[in-house]
Formats: C-alpha cells, structure tokens, sequence
C-alpha cells in the first residue's frame, strides 16, 4: 500500500468499518511482531497488541495525515503500551502471570508460539540484555535492528530528531556491549 | 566485545516469525464489533478538541476585552463621578476647568482638569499690562487629581506650577513682526490699530510618567495680541513655536 493509497483508506475507515478492517490486516503482524520482539512473550505480546489496535480504533477520528505511514502511528502507540507494561511490572510485587485465556484455541496457540520463541535463544539473550539498558534505548535498538527501520523512520515512530535517535543508540550499543560481556 | 561484532550479532540474530491466527482473527471481529461505539465516542472526542482551541481563544479574548476596554472604562467613569464629588473640584469646573485626560496608571486614576482659556474673548483694559496681582494669584492654571477607585475617594490633588506669564521683549518684538507680515492679520487689522496687550496662553498640561505623575506643560506655546482700533478690540491667536497666526477674533465691545 503507497502513501497515497493509505490516506485514502484512512479517511474510509472513518466512515466504514471495512475500510478500517484493511489498515488492521495490514498491520497486524507487524505490529504484534515488534511487541513480541520487545516484551519476548507471547500472552503479553496478544495483550499488547489488542490494547494498541483498541486505541487506534478510539483514536481514528483524530488522527490527522501527516504524509507519514499509518503504521509509524501504530507503532508508537504500542511503544506506548510497552511502556506501560513494564511501569506496571517494576512496581507489582506478583511475577507475571498469565491469564487464563477464555478461547482454547488462542490459549493452544500462544503455548505452541512460546514454544516457538524457545528456540530462537540467541535473539532470547540478546532480547535478555537489551532490557537492560533504559526504555529509550530499548525502543531505539528493537526498531533498528529487529524491525530494520531506518534512523529517519525511528524518529518518525517515536517523534524525536535524527540527532537523538543516534545518539539513543550509540548509548545503547554501548551499555548492551558492556551487560553482555559481564555476563560471558 | 566490540561495537562493530555486537552490530553483527543483532543483524544476524534469529528473530522468531510467529504468527496467532486466532488470536488475530479474534481481535479483528472485536474491534468490528466495536467499531460503531468507538466511532462515537472518537467523533465527540474529535469534535470537543477542534472547539477547544477556539473556546479557550475566546475566553481569553473576553477575559483580554473586559480587563482592557471594559473594566477600565467602567474604572474611569467611576473615578470621575468621585472626583466631581470633592469640593475644590466642582469650584475649577464651575470656573470653566474641563477634564482633558483621564489615564488609569498603577491601579489609580488620573485626572487632568484643564483651565478655560480664559485669554479668549476676555476684553483687555487699555492700560492692559498691569493686571491686578492678587487676581493673577487666584487663577487656576491646571490640576492633577488622583483617585482611589477602591477606597471611592480623591487621595491627592497637584496644582500645575506657576507658568511665566509675559514674553520677554525680544519675543514681543518677533511676535509683532509676525503680525504686521501675515497677509491675513494686514486685511482685517488696520496699521493705525494700537497693541495694547501680548499675552501667554496658559499651556496645555498632560500627565508624564516617569516615576511619578506629574503636571508638565505641553511644548507648543500659544500668544494672544490684542488690538484696540475705532472703539473695537480684536484679539489675534498666535502659534509661537510654528510663528504662525492661527486667527483673529472680534471682541465685544464695553458693555456688550
């Protein structure tokens, strides 16, 4: 979908409800693939993603074309929502746990993804490391290197000049490189 | 570990592609379902954000109109009535005073009471120059009257400082001969007419701020010269500063 194609199925779906279901078929995945890859569990990562989908759809009718893609927004309204997460999590003194999931099938199927995830122990680690280093940094170093966004596009997701999204993750780099090799 | 090995590491990483269907297919048909309900909601919220910005520019430009045009004419209005009230007062304006400028500074109001100008149509004697020196004492030259609109009473009455009175000889002489070459002043005043009196206007006055408010004359400097001819006086208006005459006025004669 061009920018163009998008601006036009964003000033549908504000009056139709199909035309909002294409915007969330195409973003879906992309959408719960960077929660995952940020939070690295599945049942969190549904949550997530249904909060963050929930919120664009409230927030339709305010949003404004900006000549950027729909899902720069998306994104950071689920960067938003991971935030929130982990606010929540520092200050809970219960570990996490999920919640008993009301359709068997989606329960089935979050077992089998974290299953999944299981295997992929080197993005585990590096996922492990990165959650060590501040919120700012974790956004930047997810989006670069787990999404493939370009620093222009990061600081359009996250609504900060090119200047501090580099300098967010040289920083970044720098103290993920020194929580790896204390724990080697 | 170097930065360039620790780069690698994360482009090279394993990322899992993992995809709920139903989990998707499921948060599809709630947001669908709720798509009527938000869409309410959302429109409302849209339509209460674009009036925000408008409401709150109105609401400061009221507030900005009442506290700048509203409330300091009422303020004004108010310290007249207050001041009209004090008895001094009522005396100059019954003389002829008026209220030239009125200026809200520091939360008082100011009031400049202006003389009449008295030099107007006032018959000359013809020995004119001496003027009765108690006379001259007594005549009001201006005031600055201050008041409290909370406490609803005058605090402070400034007099205007005695002015100079007569020009100097030299000036006389400037001033005649502005006279006997304006071509306007040679058609109605005959050259036999005799001068019996050049007179200083009493000056404007206005309110200065500079730390504190004063009485200060205005820069421009007004002569009356008055002529007597055949039994008939006639007086001429003279802008000083500019040496111009401004015009020529018949007199009544005694007992008219």
């Amino acid at each position: 979908m061009n920018l163009n194609e998008e601006k036009i199925i964003i000033e549908q779906a504000k009056k139709s409800p199909d035309a909002f279901a294409k915007l969330y078929d195409e973003y879906y995945s992309r959408i719960f693939g960077y929660v995952l890859k940020r939070v690295a569990q599945v049942d969190i990562a549904q949550d997530i993603t249904s909060e963050t989908f929930l919120k664009a759809l409230k927030g339709l009718w305010s949003f404004r074309w900006k000549n950027v893609s729909f899902v720069f927004w998306l994104y950071r309204i689920a960067s938003n929502e991971i935030a929130n997460y982990f606010r929540k999590q520092k200050h809970s003194s219960f570990e996490n746990v999920p919640e008993q999931a009301s359709d068997e099938d989606v329960l089935a199927d979050a077992i089998d993804a974290q299953k999944e995830i299981k295997r992929h122990q080197d993005f585990l680690k590096l996922q492990k490391a990165i959650k060590q280093v501040s919120f700012k940094e974790q956004e930047v170093i997810t989006l670069r290197f787990f999404e493939k966004k370009k620093i222009k596009e990061i600081a359009k997701i996250l609504g900060k000049r090119e200047g501090t999204v580099k300098s967010l993750l040289h920083r970044g780099l720098k103290k993920l490189r020194d929580k790896i090799d204390c724990s080697q | 570990m170097n930065e360039e090995k620790l780069i690698q590491q994360l482009e090279d990483a394993s990322l899992p592609q993992i995809e709920i269907v139903s989990h998707r297919n499921r948060l599809r048909a709630d947001l669908l379902n709720n798509y009527s309900k938000a869409r309410r909601s959302g429109l409302m919220f849209a339509v209460c954000r674009k009036a925000a910005l408008p409401v709150i520019v109105l609401v400061i430009l009221f507030g900005l109109g009442f506290n700048n045009l509203i409330l300091p004419r009422y303020n004004l209005a108010q310290a007249v009535a207050i001041a009209q009230k004090d008895p001094q007062v009522q005396e100059w304006l019954k003389q002829g005073a008026y209220i030239k400028e009125k200026r809200i500074i520091d939360n008082k109001v100011y009031i400049l009471l202006q003389p009449a100008k008295v030099n107007r149509g006032e018959e000359a004697t013809l020995s004119g120059k001496e003027t009765d020196r108690q006379e001259e004492s007594d005549q009001f030259l201006g005031a600055l009257v201050e008041v409290e609109i909370t406490e609803k009473r005058v605090s402070r009455i400034e007099n205007a400082a005695p002015m100079v009175k007569s020009f100097m000889d030299s000036e006389e002489e400037r001033i005649k001969e502005i006279m006997k070459n304006t071509p306007e002043a040679e058609k109605i005043i005959p050259n036999e007419a005799e001068i019996l009196e050049i007179k200083i206007s009493l000056p404007e006055l206005e309110i200065k701020q500079n730390h504190s408010v004063k009485i200060m004359p205005e820069a421009v400097e007004e002569a009356h010269v008055i002529y007597y001819y055949d039994d008939e006086q006639k007086t001429a208006e003279m802008n000083v500063s500019e040496s111009k005459m401004e015009y020529i006025e018949y007199l009544p004669k005694s007992g008219e």
